[in-house]
């Protein structure tokens, strides 16, 4: 969806038109990376776009209090992430949804079916920390966990996927 | 780069780095085009299954390659779902021309171990022995239907299906020793079929056939609990 028409819709809500064309301009700079990261996350293509659109969503009203925009919205979107796959979890889909990419490339294919297979919390430490390349502290304060607990999150996540791919 | 706070496997950090890169690189803001079909090779039942399928003797059965998953989802699913964030869904089994009048059962394709491109890894299930020429024979007691069920570990629950004979009424199952509740069961082409979700997390469920309201009985070979394997 075009970012000038998705955003129409907020023009209703009570800023100053000054700051509109900022978060236009944040959508162009972050939806596709954000896109991305809720996919890793998620491993649907649909529910990535969702948790995108809604992290935007939240963001918009609350645009004149955030300082780092990009460090909101990637915290919104990690924590949307989760709660979408809980509630994919909950409820049966009876509707088949969109098929999604693989990469074509079966080493790469391979891992990332392995990655796809953790436990939902080392999935997010692994993508947090390789894709987005965040030190283990500040993982912690993304998904409020204590640092240790990361670090044994990412040490298991390790071994399991060590053992997988011997 | 930042800098590593764990035990450092230079090969498996880079692997992961290219792979996360390589996937997340697929998602674009173009539609989402589907990957030219390829050959998978070598994998087979056994050491070399990525997932752990647990088939069971009879009428259930691992189905793998020679043809390629050409569409997720696929069509005509008879039940489609998630569990624990992966899809699966449940087709009509396939037909064999060399088993005609036999039973095609149903067949689950789960979406992590059938990505487009690669071999179908999918598990099946159909009431009945097997006949000489691998076809099933859709005979046998109550009792049988204990050896037409099957499992596929999905992340860390498990999807667990099977085929039920036709004086089979009821289907109760138990998670961790909890209360029993009844499963759902549904009808295709005639005969009758279950699937439960084993949540993850997990350790033990018991699956047992109620005929009149009463337990079946388990063969020698079966038993009505089953184990969700780790790791």
């Amino acid at each position: 969806m075009p970012a000038s028409d998705d955003l129409t819709g907020v023009t209703h809500l009570d800023m100053s038109d000054s700051e509109l064309p900022v978060i236009e301009e944040t959508y162009r700079d972050l939806r596709l990376p954000l896109l991305r990261l809720a996919f890793l996350l998620t491993g649907s293509r649909e529910t990535a776009e969702d948790v995108v659109q809604s992290a935007f969503a939240s963001a918009t009203p609350r645009w004149p209090e955030i300082d780092d925009p990009r460090a909101y919205l990637r915290r919104s979107v990690v924590n949307l992430a989760k709660d979408g796959q809980r509630r994919e979890f909950r409820h049966r889909r009876l509707l088949p949804p969109a098929p999604e990419p693989v990469t074509a490339i079966p080493e790469l294919d391979e891992t990332w079916a392995l990655v796809r297979r953790l436990p939902l919390t080392q999935r997010r430490v692994v993508v947090l920390h390789y894709y987005e390349d965040l030190p283990l502290v500040e993982i912690g304060l993304l998904l409020d966990r204590p640092a240790s607990t990361v670090r044994s999150d990412l040490r298991r996540a390790l071994a399991r996927l060590r053992k997988d791919l011997s | 780069m930042t800098t590593r706070q764990h035990d450092v496997d230079p090969d498996l950090d880079e692997r992961l780095r290219r792979t996360l890169e390589a996937v997340a690189a697929t998602v674009d803001d173009e539609p989402v085009t589907v990957a030219k079909p390829r050959r998978r090779r070598g994998r087979a039942i056994g050491a070399g299954v990525t997932i752990a399928a647990l088939p069971l003797a009879a009428g259930a059965w691992v189905q793998f390659g020679p043809e390629y998953v050409d569409r997720i989802p696929p069509a005509n699913p008879i039940v489609s779902g998630s569990l624990d964030g992966e899809r699966y869904w449940l087709v009509d089994g396939r037909d064999i021309p060399r088993c005609a009048g036999s039973p095609s059962g149903i067949e689950l394709i789960v979406e992590e171990d059938n990505l487009v491109g690669q071999e179908w890894n999918t598990t099946g299930a159909a009431f009945g022995s097997y006949t000489e020429d691998g076809c099933v024979t859709g005979r046998g007691g109550p009792a049988d239907t204990y050896h037409s069920d099957g499992g596929v570990v999905v992340s860390d629950g498990m999807l667990w299906m099977g085929a039920l004979h036709s004086e089979v009424d009821e289907v109760r199952a138990s998670l961790d020793g909890g209360e029993g509740f009844e499963v759902d069961t549904f009808q295709h082409e005639g005969d009758t079929y279950y699937l439960l979700e084993v949540p993850p997390g997990t350790a033990v469920f018991t699956v047992d056939y109620l005929v009149d309201g009463r337990p079946v009985p388990p063969p020698a070979d079966e038993r009505r609990e089953h184990v969700v394997p780790t790791g």
